[in-house]
């Protein structure tokens, strides 16, 4: 209960209490008066009718004193009036039966009106004759006495209505502040630094608050601070400073990256732009003018691709690569001849064409995603089919490594799903320092026909072709979770790669959630997680998923971090509970010192916000301690455990 | 003394909780006697009478008690009456202005006797608690509201009724002599009471349940006898 209603509660409890007793004791008076009254009034009538009965020679004509009796006793003040002899003998009586009127039989219980009678001696001269006694009929002060307390209970009631909406609205402004306050508390414990503006005029407040402003405005500047030097590294080590473009490193690390983000991509293509005879060219000119050129073809090349979702990069001297993922054959051709007619009209309006001149080898692989090595060798060598082919010419190798045609995978992946032949793999991940396994990271095998294991890299391009992908997600989520129902709960959580396709899906989105709302009980124990590249593709739909996740209970992690240009800004806005960052650096970190410096400052701006960086990739022991050293949260790779069943 | 409006000052009038307060005060202090009689009287009023009404005090209430304890010996009832209203009769007759400085006061026997002065309704009721106090049930006693033929004042009497509905003896501080009522011609009576004697007929109306005075002078002496038990 909040403490504004408590508050509110208490006070007109406290309210309704103290009219309650008014009204209580206003009634017990005025009962008391009434009664006082009847009793009165009773005498009055007795001591007047004994003064008249005393006219009489004695009380034994009882007509006669009856027809004495009756103009008192018609008046209807009197319940009863009775006239005995001498001796205690009832002479006349009269009796009016007793009655509330309209007042409910509950009030005259609650405040009953019972008036002593009053008698009085009957005397004739100096003989006594008799006695009267009446007793007055409470009526009329029952009427009074309802009357008037209704109307007072009327009053009480207004003026509590009254009291209670005055509280309402003081309490309402004196609260006001704590509301603000409570919600800026719950920002910082969703690790959102936030400031309130306005100071509360309470004095007690005012203090909290201005302690929680400048605590969460250190942090808030801490995190902006330590993302800026991370950024500046970042660029440092991986941003070429002429073009903006990615440095040999940067591209190599974003192509890596990119290559093993499984499930978002059916196919990869690369190409390599090379500029002929540009060293004696910028010998000529000056490293100025050469400089100026090489500025001008970046610009032109990350115009003819970057609409593709493509990463550029200048690999060195004028030799500049693009790199793109989930692209089609034609689609591939159309950007090829855009950046070859691109890159012509430059040399042409520059007037270079007879100084330098360009060759573009391109290759696109279908199917399982290759490694760098052999995406990279491929290029090259239509690079050289291009070069022989002359100036301004492009060449694309394209590789099928689908093994006997798309539509086969189709058939046989659904055949998958139909006989359930998909197998959980998990790999432990150890934490820092300590060792001891945090969670394991599950990834998912296809079984053949004949029971052989195809690994994801495979597989997930083809479904992805096919647009199967959200629908694996879905029965790998299902498949998990039947598993952590039996699973021991003292055992580590286990993560599961989402990819961005299943989100972009509203229903294969509204599935999901589902399927993991259904089993909330399980939901703490599983970690949902995303690429960078996934993550990237809509980060306003990515920051949905990642709050309806936790909603949920579940954690939500970013997996393959690259660190691209807007990563920190939507690490901000994910708060995902740890990121694994891409195996690129796990490989770089022992020779590298640009490298090591990079990590320390993603850890450094990660640790406010209470997200812990995990190596991936390490396949080597000995490179646990820098890890250590570097502050990361803990490593996954051969070195923390080998992909086992579930 | 005057019958109508007679209205008592404040500052003579009890709060109502100071008789049930005084009551239990008596109870622990153990003063014993009945209100209104002679050997109820404690030395604490002694003394406190003495110092309002001057030395002589002691002396008149003394004589009072004295006078209790001769007449106390068994006797025809009859043969109380005139003692007793000789012995009362010889207070001085004071009116009610000059003696308690208001129109009108009902005073306790021990204030009759230590003030030394009262007017006819003191004299009654002086005389009322005295004669109870020497045995005569007070269902024999009324006080009467009459008029006196000669002054033409309101006047108040005790009388006697030897049984009921019979002629009564008249107890009158105008006449030392103790006659029945149809040998005083000077006096007509106008009204009857006695609070004391009507709780104790309640039962002749069981289902109603009476109240205990029927007259607010009567009842502020029972309230002031009650006082006085705890001096």
């Amino acid at each position: 209960m909040t403490l504004y209603r408590q508050l509110l509660l208490g006070v007109s409890a406290l309210f309704f209490v103290l009219l309650a007793g008014v009204e209580a004791i206003y009634l017990s008076n005025s009962r008391q008066q009434f009664e006082q009254q009847l009793a009165s009034v009773a005498q009055d009538a007795a001591t007047a009718l004994a003064l008249r009965l005393g006219g009489l020679k004695d009380l034994k004509d009882r007509t006669l004193v009856e027809t004495m009796l009756n103009p008192v006793f018609d008046r209807g003040y009197f319940q009863e009036i009775r006239v005995l002899s001498l001796d205690g003998e009832t002479l006349v009586r009269r009796t009016l039966p007793p009655a509330t009127g309209d007042v409910p039989a509950w009030f005259a219980k609650l405040f009953p009106l019972n008036p002593p009678g009053a008698q009085s001696l009957v005397s004739t001269g100096w003989r006594e004759t008799g006695r009267v006694i009446v007793l007055s009929h409470p009526h009329f002060a029952y009427q009074q006495l309802w009357h008037s307390g209704s109307q007072t209970l009327a009053w009480m009631l207004a003026v509590y209505a009254v009291a209670v909406l005055l509280v309402m609205a003081f309490l309402a402004m004196l609260l006001r502040p704590l509301r603000e306050l409570e919600r800026a508390a719950a920002a910082i414990g969703q690790r959102e630094f936030v400031t309130i503006d306005r100071l509360p005029r309470a004095r007690e407040l005012a203090s909290v608050v201005t302690a929680m402003n400048s605590m969460s405005g250190k942090i808030g500047r801490m995190i902006e601070h330590e993302t800026a030097r991370a950024e500046a590294l970042r660029r440092e080590a991986f941003i070429d400073p002429l073009t903006s473009l990615y440095n040999r490193r940067g591209f190599d690390q974003q192509l890596q990256s990119l290559l093993r983000s499984d499930g978002e991509a059916a196919s990869s293509a690369l190409a390599i732009v090379e500029f002929q005879k540009f060293g004696e060219f910028n010998a000529r000119v000056g490293f100025q003018r050469g400089d100026e050129v090489i500025a001008l073809f970046a610009r032109t090349i990350v115009g003819a691709c970057e609409a593709r979702g493509a990463i550029c990069g200048r690999l060195g001297g004028a030799n500049f690569a693009v790199a793109a993922i989930d692209i089609g054959e034609a689609e591939l051709q159309t950007m090829l001849e855009g950046l070859c007619h691109g890159l012509g009209f430059v040399l042409a309006e520059q007037g270079l064409e007879s100084d330098l001149s360009f060759h573009c080898g391109a290759t696109r692989h279908e199917g399982a995603l290759p490694a760098f090595s052999a995406l990279l060798a491929a290029a090259d060598q239509a690079l050289e089919r291009a070069r022989a082919q002359g100036d301004g010419q492009y060449e694309v190798a394209i590789f099928d490594s689908t093994d006997g045609g798309s539509q086969a995978w189709r058939a046989r992946i659904e055949l998958a799903f139909e006989q359930d032949r998909f197998v959980l793999y998990a790999q432990e991940v150890r934490g820092l320092p300590g060792r001891a396994p945090v969670h394991a990271e599950v990834t998912v095998r296809m079984l053949r026909e004949g029971g052989e294991p195809v690994s994801a890299g495979v597989f997930l391009p083809m479904a992805a072709r096919h647009g199967m992908i959200g629908q694996l997600d879905h029965h790998v989520t299902a498949k998990l979770l039947a598993h952590l129902a039996t699973r021991p709960a003292s055992l580590p959580p286990l993560a599961l790669n989402i990819s961005a396709r299943s989100i972009a899906d509203p229903e294969a989105y509204r599935r999901l959630l589902a399927l993991i709302e259904a089993r909330r009980d399980l939901a703490p124990r599983l970690i949902i997680e995303m690429t960078e590249f996934g993550a990237l593709q809509d980060s306003k739909l990515s920051q949905r998923f990642s709050r309806d996740v936790q909603r949920l209970g579940a954690g939500f992690a970013l997996d393959n971090f690259g660190m691209r240009q807007e990563s920190l800004i939507l690490v901000h806005a994910l708060k995902p509970r740890y990121i694994k960052l891409s195996p690129g650096y796990s490989r770089e970190l022992a020779g590298s010192a640009d490298c090591r410096f990079l990590v320390a400052a993603i850890v450094r701006a990660a640790q406010p916000l209470d997200i812990g960086i995990y190596a991936q990739a390490v396949e080597d022991e000995s490179l646990v301690p820098l890890l250590e050293k570097l502050g990361l949260a803990g490593y996954q790779g051969y070195a923390s455990a080998r992909p086992a069943p579930l | 003394m005057r019958v109508e409006d007679a209205r008592e000052p404040q500052t003579l009038r009890w709060a109502p909780w100071i008789v049930p307060c005084a009551v239990l005060l008596a109870a622990a202090l153990g003063a014993a006697g009945e209100p209104g009689f002679s050997r109820s009287i404690t030395p604490g009023l002694v003394a406190a009478y003495n110092a309002h009404f001057g030395r002589g005090a002691q002396g008149r209430l003394e004589g009072w008690q004295g006078f209790v304890r001769r007449t106390g010996a068994p006797a025809a009832e009859a043969g109380l009456l005139s003692p007793v209203n000789r012995f009362v009769n010889r207070v001085p007759s004071e009116t009610d202005q000059d003696h308690w400085g208001v129109e009108d006061y009902w005073a306790t026997p021990a204030e009759t006797f230590a003030s030394n002065g009262g007017d006819c309704e003191d004299y009654a009721i002086a005389k009322y608690f005295t004669l109870k106090e020497l045995g005569i049930p007070v269902a024999r006693l009324r006080l009467v509201y009459a008029r006196a033929q000669f002054s033409g004042d309101a006047h108040l009497v005790l009388a006697y009724y030897a049984t009921p509905g019979a002629e009564p003896m008249i107890l009158d501080n105008l006449e030392s002599d103790i006659k029945p009522a149809s040998d005083r011609p000077d006096l007509t009576p106008v009204y009857t009471f006695n609070d004391e004697d009507m709780q104790m007929t309640q039962r002749n109306a069981p289902s109603i349940r009476l109240s205990p005075t029927t007259n607010r002078k009567w009842a502020s002496v029972l309230d002031k006898l009650q006082r006085e038990l705890t001096f």
